[in-house]
This record gives C-alpha cells, sequence and structure tokens, in this order.
C-alpha cells in the first residue's frame, strides 16, 4: 500500500499535481490507510473520539503538503504519531489524569495487558504499539519518535519489562 | 531472546491488535473534505464528486472490518515471509545486554575478522562466557548453524566458526559490562559463512541472551581491517566510543614466545620508545585515512597511555603509535550507541556537593550571589524568577510573583541589574510593557543580557523585541524584532559571537532558532518538542535541548537532544532516569556543569547535580530556588 502510494505519486512529478489529482490522492489514502490510522491513534492516546480527530487533523496537514512530500503514506504516519504526541503532552500538562481506559474485549489476558500497557508513559507505550502493531523497525520507531536507534530500543526493551512487572504483579 | 520472551512479546501483540480491532472507526471522510476545502477552496467540486462513490464502501469497510482486520494481516505477515524473508531477516530480539558487531554486512567470498562487543544497556550486571553461537536465518526462522569460542585481545587470535557437533575448548572467562558501558572487543571471523543473514549469541550465566545480526553478502564492502594478531599491536579501551565524547586507554597487545612465555620486559622492550601522539585514522570503505593526531598521556600501568579522543562522526577507526618504520595500531569505533557519559566519567573531575565556579540563586527569599571562593553576597531580598551573574561583578535578575508557588516562579518584572555595589531596574525600551529576562553571559569581553520586550496595543499587534544590552553602559542592541501574537521566547541562550539561541513558543509547538543580531529570519529554525518543561544548554559552543518529564515507574526522566550550533541539527540524544527527584519537581536544567553533568532547580527541594549516568547531587541552596551558574 504504501509502495502504490508512493509511486502513484511519484508519476505525477513533484509540485505538478493538480487540486483534482491531490484530492483523489487524498480520497485514495483514506480508503486505504484510514482504519489502520484510527486505530494506531487509539492506542498511543486510548481514546476513540480524541483519535478520530487527530486522524482528522493529519489528513488536512498531508492535504496541505502533498505536492511536496514524496511518501503520503508513510507522511501520514508521521502526522498521525506526531500529533498523538503533541496531544498527550498538552493532556498530561494540563494535569489531566485519565482513568485507566475501558475494558476493551472482555477477554481477561487482552484486557489485562492492555490496562497494564496503559499505565506505561506515553513514549513508552508509543514504542510498543509502533513495534508491535505497526511491525515496524527499530529504525523506523525511531525515526517516529524523533530518537537514536538505540533509545527506541531501550524504550521497547523496558517497556516490555515495566509491563511483565505490571502484570506479575 | 528467550521463548518465554517471545510468547510475552505474542501477548503485547495480540493484544494491540485486538484492542486496534474493537476501535470504533467512523467515517470523516466528510469532515475532512469540508476542512480540506475550507483551506484549499479551488478543487471542492471535483473532489466531492469524486468521494460520492467511495464514501459508501468506506462505512462498508468499517463495518466489517473489525472481524477481517486479523485475517487480512496475517495474510500480510504470511506474504512478507515468503516473498521477503528469506533475503532479509528480522531484527534480533530485545535484551537488555546487546552484542554489538562491528558491520552489518561483510563480503563473501572470504575470511572476513569482526567484532563482537556486549553493551549492557540496562545495567543488569549479567556474566557472559566467550561461547557464543551462530544462527542462520532460513526464511523463517534462525537455525542453529555454528558455535564459536570467542577471542580477547590479549588471547592475540581470531575466532573461527566451527560445527555444531565440534568439540570446543573454552576457557572460563567471565565477561561483563558496566551499565551504558561496553565490554571488550571479541574478535571472530566469516570462515565458512555462505551468503545470508546470521545472529551471533551469547547466553549470560543469568540466562540473559544478548545477540546481534550482520549479512554475509557478495555485494558488500570491505570491512575495516582488524590490526593483525601476529605482530605487537594495541588495545583500546573502551572498544566503543560515543561521537561527542571520549577518554580511550592503550594497553600494548604482544604476542607471546613459542613456548607461551611473555614477561614485563618483553612488553616494555615492545613499547620503549613508540611515538606519545598517536594518528587517529578513519576506515573510507577502501583504507585508513589520517584524521587528527592526538597527544598520549601517561596511564598508571607503565606501558600504557591515554588520550582524549576529539569529537568524530560514527565509523571504523584505528589509533597509530610509531617508531621509526614500525606500527603498533589498535582498532576501535565510535558509535551513537553507547552512553557518552561512560566515556565521559573517566576524565571527568569530582565535583563533589558543591559548585566549585560560582553561581546565583533567585527564589522567594530573594537573590544570593555565591563567589567561586564561596562567599556569599545578598543581592537583593525581594522575590526572584531566575537570575544570572555574570562573574561577581555584575547580577541581573528579574522580580518575581511568588503567590504561585511554582518553580520558576512567574516573573512579574521588571529586570533588575547589580552592579557589585548597588541595585537598579534596567532601562526598557519605549513603550514596553513587560520584559523578560532570558539569560546572560560574556560577548565580546562585555557583560551582557538578553532581554525579550514585549510592547502593543492589542494582542494583534503585540511586537516582541529581543535585546542585548550591556551590563556595564546599558548600550542596547536589538537582536530581532518579531511580532509576538504568533510566538514569544521563553528562553534563550546568548553566545559568546553575540547571537541568541530562543526558544519560542509557537502555539503549543516549541521552536529552537539561531538568531543573529539585524537578520529578521533565523540562521537557522528547529522544531524541538511541545513540552513546555524545556531547557536550552549551551557549554564549550554545544547546545542542547533538555526535556524534563515523569512518569509513575520510572519517576524523573531527563531526555538530552544535542542540537549542532552551527546548522541546528539534531545531534545524539541521551536520556536518563534518575528515578528519585529529592527536588520535589525539576522543572529547569538550563546549565551545564560538566560535560556530563547538568544544573536542575526544582519547586520544594534543593538544586540538583543530575548526571548523565543516572546520578543526582542536591546542592548546598535553599530548597525551591533557582540556581544558575556564574558565566
Amino acid at each position: 500500500m504504501d509502495a502504490g502510494a508512493m509511486s502513484r505519486h511519484g508519476e505525477s512529478g513533484a509540485g505538478a499535481l493538480s487540486g483534482h489529482a491531490r484530492a483523489v490522492g487524498l480520497a485514495e489514502l483514506y480508503d486505504s490507510h484510514h482504519v489502520r490510522m484510527v486505530r494506531l491513534a487509539r492506542l498511543l492516546v486510548r481514546s476513540d473520539a480524541e483519535a478520530q480527530e487527530l486522524v482528522q487533523d493529519a489528513y488536512v496537514r498531508v492535504h496541505q503538503r502533498w505536492d511536496v512530500i514524496e511518501d503520503p503514506a508513510a507522511y501520514l504516519r508521521q502526522t498521525v504519531v506526531n500529533g498523538c504526541r503533541s496531544h498527550l503532552r498538552r493532556r498530561d500538562l494540563e494535569r489531566e489524569r485519565r482513568p485507566l481506559a475501558a475494558v476493551p474485549t472482555g477477554i481477561p489476558e487482552i484486557d489485562e495487558t492492555w490496562a497494564a500497557l496503559a499505565r506505561l508513559s506515553p513514549r513508552r507505550r508509543a514504542a510498543l504499539v509502533l513495534r508491535f502493531y505497526e511491525d515496524l523497525t527499530m529504525a523506523e520507531v525511531a525515526e517516529l519518535l524523533d530518537c537514536r536507534e538505540a533509545t527506541a530500543r531501550s524504550l521497547v526493551h523496558r517497556g516490555l519489562r515495566q509491563l511483565r512487572e505490571v502484570l506479575e504483579s | 531472546m528467550t521463548e518465554d520472551s517471545d510468547l510475552f512479546a505474542d501477548r503485547v501483540r495480540r493484544s494491540l491488535e485486538a484492542v486496534a480491532d474493537a476501535t470504533e472507526v467512523r467515517d470523516d471522510w466528510g469532515d475532512i473534505e469540508r476542512r480540506v476545502a475550507a483551506v484549499d477552496p479551488g478543487p471542492r467540486s471535483g473532489r466531492s464528486r469524486t468521494r460520492l462513490g467511495v464514501a459508501a464502501a468506506a462505512v462498508f469497510v468499517v463495518v466489517v472490518v473489525g472481524a477481517a482486520a486479523l485475517v487480512w494481516h496475517g495474510w500480510v505477515d504470511e506474504l512478507a515471509v515468503v516473498g521477503d524473508g528469506s533475503s532479509r531477516a528480522p531484527a534480533v530480539e530485545s535484551s537488555p545486554v546487546r552484542l554489538w558487531i562491528s558491520a552489518e554486512r561483510a563480503p563473501a567470498g572470504s575470511s572476513v575478522e569482526l567484532v563482537a562487543v556486549l553493551v549492557d544497556d540496562e545495567g543488569v550486571d549479567a556474566t557472559f562466557g566467550l561461547e557464543a553461537s551462530i544462527d542462520r536465518w532460513d526464511g523463517g526462522a534462525w537455525v542453529p548453524h555454528r558455535r564459536l569460542v570467542m577471542c580477547l585481545p590479549e588471547s592475540r587470535c581470531t575466532a573461527v566458526p566451527h560445527g555444531l557437533g565440534d568439540p570446543m575448548g573454552v576457557d572460563d572467562i567471565g565477561l561483563s559490562a558496566a551499565p551504558g558501558q561496553p565490554g571488550p572487543a571479541q574478535r571472530f571471523s566469516t570462515e565458512g559463512l555462505d551468503v545470508g543473514w546470521y545472529r551471533v549469541a551469547q547466553r549470560s550465566n543469568e540466562g540473559v541472551v544478548a545477540a546481534g545480526r550482520f549479512e554475509v553478502a557478495d555485494d558488500a564492502s570491505p570491512t575495516a581491517p582488524l590490526e593483525p594478531v601476529d605482530r605487537p599491536g594495541l588495545s583500546v579501551s573502551p572498544v566503543l566510543v560515543s561521537p561527542v565524547v571520549g577518554a580511550v586507554r592503550l594497553e600494548p597487545l604482544v604476542s607471546p614466545d613459542a613456548d607461551g612465555n611473555l614477561t614485563a620486559e618483553d612488553i616494555e622492550a615492545a613499547v620503549e620508545g613508540l611515538s606519545e601522539t598517536a594518528t587517529i585514522e578513519r576506515w573510507d570503505g577502501r583504507r585508513w585515512v589520517a584524521t587528527a593526531e592526538v597527544e598520549l598521556a601517561p596511564d598508571e600501568w607503565p606501558s600504557a597511555r591515554t588520550a582524549q579522543l576529539p569529537e568524530l562522526q560514527d565509523g571504523a577507526y584505528r589509533l597509530v603509535r610509531t617508531r621509526a618504520s614500525e606500527e603498533h595500531a589498535g582498532n576501535f569505533w565510535v558509535t551513537d550507541e553507547v552512553n557518552p557519559a561512560a566515556a565521559d566519567r573517566a576524565t571527568e573531575p569530582t565535583h563533589g556537593s558543591a559548585v566549585e565556579s560560582g553561581f546565583v540563586t533567585a527564589g522567594p527569599n530573594g537573590v544570593v550571589l555565591t563567589g567561586s571562593d564561596g562567599d556569599l553576597v545578598e543581592v537583593t531580598s525581594e522575590p526572584a524568577a531566575v537570575a544570572y551573574a555574570v562573574g561577581t561583578e555584575f547580577v541581573v535578575w528579574i522580580a518575581a510573583d511568588s503567590s504561585n508557588g511554582w518553580v520558576p516562579m512567574r516573573a512579574s518584572g521588571p529586570v533588575m541589574l547589580w552592579n557589585g555595589s548597588e541595585s537598579a531596574a534596567l532601562q526598557t525600551g519605549d513603550g514596553v510593557q513587560f520584559s523578560q529576562l532570558l539569560d546572560a553571559g560574556i560577548v565580546g569581553g562585555r557583560p551582557t543580557a538578553v532581554v525579550a520586550e514585549v510592547r502593543g496595543s492589542s494582542p494583534f499587534d503585540t511586537i516582541e523585541t529581543l535585546v542585548a544590552i550591556d551590563l556595564a553602559t546599558q548600550e542596547r542592541t536589538i537582536v530581532v524584532e518579531r511580532p509576538a501574537w504568533e510566538s514569544t521566547h521563553v528562553e534563550a541562550r546568548i553566545l559568546s559571537d553575540g547571537d541568541v539561541l530562543g526558544l519560542v513558543q509557537e502555539s503549543v509547538t516549541l521552536v529552537l532558532n539561531r538568531w543573529t543580531q539585524g537578520e529578521q529570519e533565523p540562521t537557522w529554525s528547529r522544531e524541538v518538542g511541545i513540552d513546555t518543561r524545556l531547557s536550552v544548554a549551551v557549554r564549550d559552543e554545544q547546545a542542547s535541548v533538555i526535556h524534563v518529564s515523569w512518569d509513575s515507574a520510572d519517576g524523573l526522566i531527563i531526555t538530552v537532544d544535542h542540537v549542532d550550533l552551527g546548522t541546528g541539527a539534531p545531534g545524539t540524544t541521551t536520556s536518563v532516569t534518575p528515578g528519585a527527584d529529592p527536588s520535589g519537581t525539576v522543572a529547569v536544567c538550563g546549565d551545564w556543569l560538566t560535560d556530563s553533568t547538568l544544573v536542575c532547580s526544582g519547586s520544594e527541594g534543593p538544586p540538583l547535580l543530575i548526571n548523565l549516568d543516572g546520578s543526582v547531587t542536591p546542592l548546598d541552596a535553599p530548597d525551591g530556588v533557582v540556581l544558575t551558574l556564574a558565566r
């Protein structure tokens, strides 16, 4: 999907897309990525409604930058992750203490793990989500979290360890 | 990674997928379309028509995707294995201890010598043996392939892969790495390894598995050659060095005679007359290229030397000492995958619990200057949000509103100046409604403060002016003037050339700019985060952005992002979790005491020295003050 989006975009020539083509491209990007992106955002911010809003914002940003970005799908994901990080920090700054996420599936093992994930710091949770949900490499996780690969690796190590401790306690 | 860890990672993966699948996803296209059209109305009609046909389909996808997603995802995984797995192996499993390999790719067709180094990221204090396994990626799994007994530098050998059933003698040597630091270099070869992906793994007595991965490929570039083991050489430790800073120790490597004998006299003879400087050479992919010359310093062991390395880019290096036409060399590698504090500690002076260079504190009870000799001067007893001292001759501070009890206290102005004998408000520009003191320093030998002055009659015509003020003459120099309704400076550092590194709040984003006097646009600009708890610190013309955060598991978390002062490009990032936060809530870390020690202030406890190794030292200063080092 990503490769297709990239080549489709590339064929049109950088900066040469008409408004119509841009709109069609955005629509295709929406079709191919919307569900996945909302789910990713949901895992990061733990709220369906907020995830939906953040992803919507991301599409608007992608549209604004459409003519200059090389890979709209990758840019969309980066924008979603950035938006979620920003959102979480704002929320933290507002001293908003969120209750643990509601039981989402009714399957004990999964819900316990999710509850434990919710107790991780946003950065660690993001690292785990990107590594294990998005199946990204450490290098890709690092790029999305704007950190060094070693830092990303450490976030995943420590996230898993903390998760295990929480579950075992 | 152990089977148990694999299972746990799978559990996390399953949970994330299940929760993701349970997400309620509504079709937002209509909203997106309206928002896009509001920004870019031109193509609206065409896009609307285009979407009419697909909107209903999108709703359908949303309804059924909860059940279909796992199946679909499974297909993708399966396809990835079939189509890609035979050529590219996955990353090795995460573990608290990594096995760093000196090359990710090695040329096929010849035996290539590589180095493996244990790196303990989390300080688990595990002890490893020399035995290692080599697994080969078969397109779907790692399959046991060879075994190794690693060679340490003193052994003067290179480990050769053995068959799985071959008998091997293993010296009972324990290897460990201090937290965040690399262990010794372990030398092995790729002899007998065909084209493919390989995983090298060592298991500790405690059950920790450290693994690294490399590929043997026909088109791989030549790896940096290791120094021969059959002639005298050097052991460089640590063998992995941070690009930021590095002090290394050079020890002679001398092979024993045919009978296995090696005496201290043999070693002394081998190093006698070697140069007291060493050349640093970098491997450029084809040959060694000299990049720097360093002075060597004596070591407590007469045959060894130490060297302080300059800043080096990532790569393979060797240090070369010479004697006539003879070379003694040792390999080392520069990588940002090691903690810079590790190497830094070796050469860092001990500061104890006090700051020896002079400092000033600002707080509810006023401003106190402490000279380098320890003498105290009460500059004012009025509340102050922050103060900066230039030597012991000038102190500049901003008066504070102490009612909110937060550090830094809310600055209420005015900006005040003490010149060694008396205090007065700094003069402001015409029409200035509020001044924010941002920093002070020495520019061209002159004591200089940098102040943001804000003026304007409404929020939409507010202008912020960054002004550099000579504290001796109060001569004012405008650095930059810009609309303040879109952004305001929250922190800045004045550089020795008069440029100002300014942290600007733009909506919820914090942007770091380098301003040059008279230039309306910054020399460079870089988004650095959205925390309000960000500080900027400059030391030795190196800038850092310090993020302070806290979580319930780790407590205090300090993340330091280095920034290239010339270009604004990001450098290394170091994150430390000192854990306990004796200051109450660390809010500001605006000065470096040393290359690895930050000066931080909090709301309740005393100011702190926080080292990048995680150690915390409370300073002998009142609780709740902001401490800055004298400039």
